[in-house]
């Protein structure tokens, strides 16, 4: 038994050894790189932006920010990352911030439904894996349970268990270019398919609004400390029913964001049943893009006018 | 409540009353498995044949949670009792021996089904835990997930698409999928088995084995000889051997074969998808068994050929198996057979991970073949055993392997925890 014992101890070792190496190597060759929307924007510095829109999917597929930019003469970025929910969402400002990078005016794409949400997405938080030593980023997972710990110190764990996402298929694409990011150069993504043929019964959203909004709050806050001009806004969703409670629940949440001397615009009902304009129920398609970038440039431009900082070319 | 009747036919003078006690006890467990795995399934098929003559009858659904691994106990214990009944096997006087007998964590979930002469004496008797046996338990722990996480897992993503779009795929993209499931549901079920085999031999106890490289086999009839041998030989021994085994008629013969492999597909599911894949492989036993009282053939196929020829029929039942229902089952063979249709097409649309896990499926399946079978014809066992530096290379490479590659999130459950 003895034996045994140190047999197995040495192959600990040995497995914690080899670990440690890959975790540095996945590590350093996926910071190099720039696929996803966490590393393009974690490699971005010393940037000055007029406006930035912020969300999840639904903000990163729905507005084109290099039309705006042509239009404008504004000069603007698309920090959001697909799949993110409200938590992630504040991380990536506070990552985007540190940088040292500057924006006087974010759009951040709100759900009301579930903007009180303070889960972090299955789907996103792999994607800040190899920054997870980094202090800000470590800080801000260490809340969600003793697992970032586990992810933290012991070698090369997090690559292991995402290794979906993280794999060495990953590793190969960032080392050898393999798969390009697909997203634009102002960091917005556009869907290729163009019929939604989803379900034509109308939505009924599901609102809980008596949280306590902590993530919300904290982007609220951050801006506010960094003197940036905040506008929330929902994107378009295809057959929302427009009930009693629905409206009822966007008044609620409109109020509650101009108490906080936060603008909130609803774009969810503006296409109501018109399916043309989707890929799939909440993201727009290439003409649903177009048709609605005109009415947030439309609003970016109200917004600069007021400050006297616009100028339009004309197409 | 078998504890009790097994020591009542153990006691019971006539055989008679031994018969009555074994009757209850199989009514009683074969009942409990019918209420919660079949009544639906039974419920939903007579209403839907009244819909089709068009009768409004209908029976209400019940709200039923299927107890996991309901199948392997009940099994388990009726084997227990049956044996009891033969005499083979003297009823348990110890309620708890008989209790972790039903219920030996190892295997309660999906096997292997475990006969009372083999596990009750270790579980009576257990052995000291030796470093040896831990070794050995350790060992196939470990190979049991390779198989499951690393091969079962990343077949799985490729398999799911085209099995949950049957009309988006056609041929080669079809093909590829089955033979990914045939080596899916193999590594994920014998996976299980070796991990079960492994936690248990940790502990001393030696469990039966239950897969032995079934894949290499030449005939359907020897395909069931190797794959879940546990379960094969139950029904052996409890079912085609009393309907009268091959001891009758060629006719009763082959009609006991077709009704056993018919069982065995009920026995996997409720649903029709299953009773056809029993039938199927009921069908190709029963023409191999004719031949061989026959001599339809008169000569042998080379090796390979035999291989090849199990392998596609074997490959061709599993549709039926993983389909989602009977009308995308005959979706899919009607689109395997469209081989016009351009399979870099189809799989174009597929995100770079899942193109990846469709690359990396072959060489994972050859590798699989590989050790397997290498393993057993002694070809790596000999440089495995040759030096413990080997032996610990050996391990170090298939957990890091396990890391960066296996599958730890989304679909991990295994297949077999649903019968």
């Amino acid at each position: 038994m003895k034996k045994f014992s140190i047999n197995v101890l040495l192959l600990l070792t040995l497995l914690l050894s080899t670990f440690w190496v890959l975790d540095y190597t996945f590590t350093t060759v996926y910071k190099r790189g720039d696929y996803t929307k966490v590393q393009w924007l974690y490699n971005m510095h010393n940037e000055d932006f007029d406006f930035a829109v912020h969300g999840s999917s639904r903000a990163f597929t729905t507005i084109n920010v290099g039309e705006i930019d042509s239009y404008t003469d504004l000069r603007g970025v698309n920090i959001s990352v697909d799949g993110s929910s409200i938590t992630d969402q504040y991380l990536m400002l506070k990552i985007f911030i540190e940088n040292n990078n500057k924006v006087k005016h974010l759009y951040l794409q709100v759900d009301p439904w579930s903007t009180n949400s303070e889960e972090i997405s299955e789907f996103a938080i792999p994607k800040f894996f190899p920054y997870l030593k980094e202090r800000v980023v470590f800080d801000h997972f260490k809340q969600f349970g003793i697992k970032w710990y586990a992810y933290r110190y012991i070698p090369f764990l997090r690559y292991a268990e995402y290794n979906t996402i993280w794999g060495p298929h990953q590793l190969l694409n960032e080392a050898f270019d393999l798969f390009p990011q697909d997203f634009d150069q102002y960091g917005c993504y556009f869907y290729k398919e163009v019929n939604y043929r989803g379900e034509t019964a109308l939505q009924k959203m599901e609102f809980e609004l008596n949280g306590g909004f902590k993530f919300l709050n904290q982007i609220i806050d951050l801006c506010k400390e960094k003197n940036i001009a905040l506008t929330l806004f929902t994107s378009p969703i295809a057959n929302i029913r427009i009930d009693e409670a629905y409206k009822s629940n966007m008044s609620v949440f409109k109020n509650m964001m101009n108490k906080k001397g936060v603008e909130y615009i609803n774009y969810g009902s503006i296409y109501g049943n018109e399916k043309s304009f989707f890929t799939d129920e909440i993201h727009l398609n290439k003409f649903g893009v177009e048709d609605f970038t005109n009415r947030i440039q439309d609003l970016l431009i109200n917004d600069f006018s007021t400050i006297g900082n616009i100028n339009i070319t004309s197409n | 409540m078998d504890y009790i009747i097994a020591l009542g036919i153990d006691a019971a003078q006539s055989t008679k009353r031994k018969k009555m006690l074994l009757v209850i006890s199989i009514i009683t467990n074969l009942g409990i498995l019918f209420y919660f795995k079949y009544y639906n399934f039974f419920i939903g098929s007579l209403n839907e044949g009244a819909s089709l003559l068009s009768s409004s009858f209908s029976l209400p659904f019940a709200d039923i949670i299927l107890p996991v691994g309901i199948s392997f106990y009940t099994f388990q214990t009726l084997s227990y009792t049956i044996e009891v009944y033969y005499g083979r096997q003297a009823a348990e006087k110890h309620l708890g021996k008989f209790a972790l007998y039903v219920s030996y964590f190892p295997q309660l979930v999906a096997g292997p089904i475990e006969r009372p002469q083999n596990l009750l004496p270790q579980l009576s008797n257990p052995s000291p835990i030796i470093s040896s046996n831990l070794v050995k338990g350790f060992r196939l722990i470990l190979w049991g997930l390779f198989k499951k996480v690393v091969v079962a897992d990343r077949l799985a993503y490729f398999v799911d698409i085209v099995y949950n779009n049957p009309n988006d795929y056609h041929g080669l993209a079809v093909m590829i999928a089955t033979v990914f499931f045939a080596f899916q549901i193999y590594c994920d079920f014998s996976g299980y088995s070796d991990i079960a085999i492994g936690t248990a031999k940790t502990m001393g106890v030696d469990l039966m084995k239950n897969f032995n490289t079934p894949y290499f086999s030449k005939s359907v009839k020897e395909f069931w000889s190797r794959w879940h041998i546990s379960l094969s030989t139950w029904f052996r021994d409890y079912v085609y051997i009393p309907l009268g085994g091959n001891r009758v008629s060629v006719n009763r013969w082959i009609v006991n074969l077709f009704i056993t492999f018919l069982i065995s597909g009920i026995w996997h599911g409720a649903n029709w998808t299953f009773v056809i894949w029993g039938a199927i492989h009921g069908f190709i036993i029963s023409l191999e068994a004719l031949n061989s009282k026959k001599k339809f053939i008169k000569f042998s196929f080379p090796p390979i050929i035999s291989n090849l020829w199990t392998f596609t029929i074997v490959c061709f039942a599993w549709i039926f198996f993983r389909a989602n229902n009977v009308g995308d089952a005959f979706i899919i063979i009607q689109n395997m057979f469209q081989i016009d249709s351009s399979f870099l097409e189809e799989v174009k649309y597929l995100n770079a991970a899942n193109l990846y896990n469709l690359a990396l499926g072959i060489p994972l399946i050859l590798l699989l073949l590989f050790i397997e079978k290498s393993w057993q014809l002694n070809f790596i066992k000999n440089i495995f055993y040759h030096s413990r530096l080997t032996r610990y290379a050996c391990y170090a490479t298939l957990i890091i392997v396990i890391a960066m590659l296996g599958v730890f999130v989304e679909q991990s459950s295994f297949i077999y925890f649903q019968f």
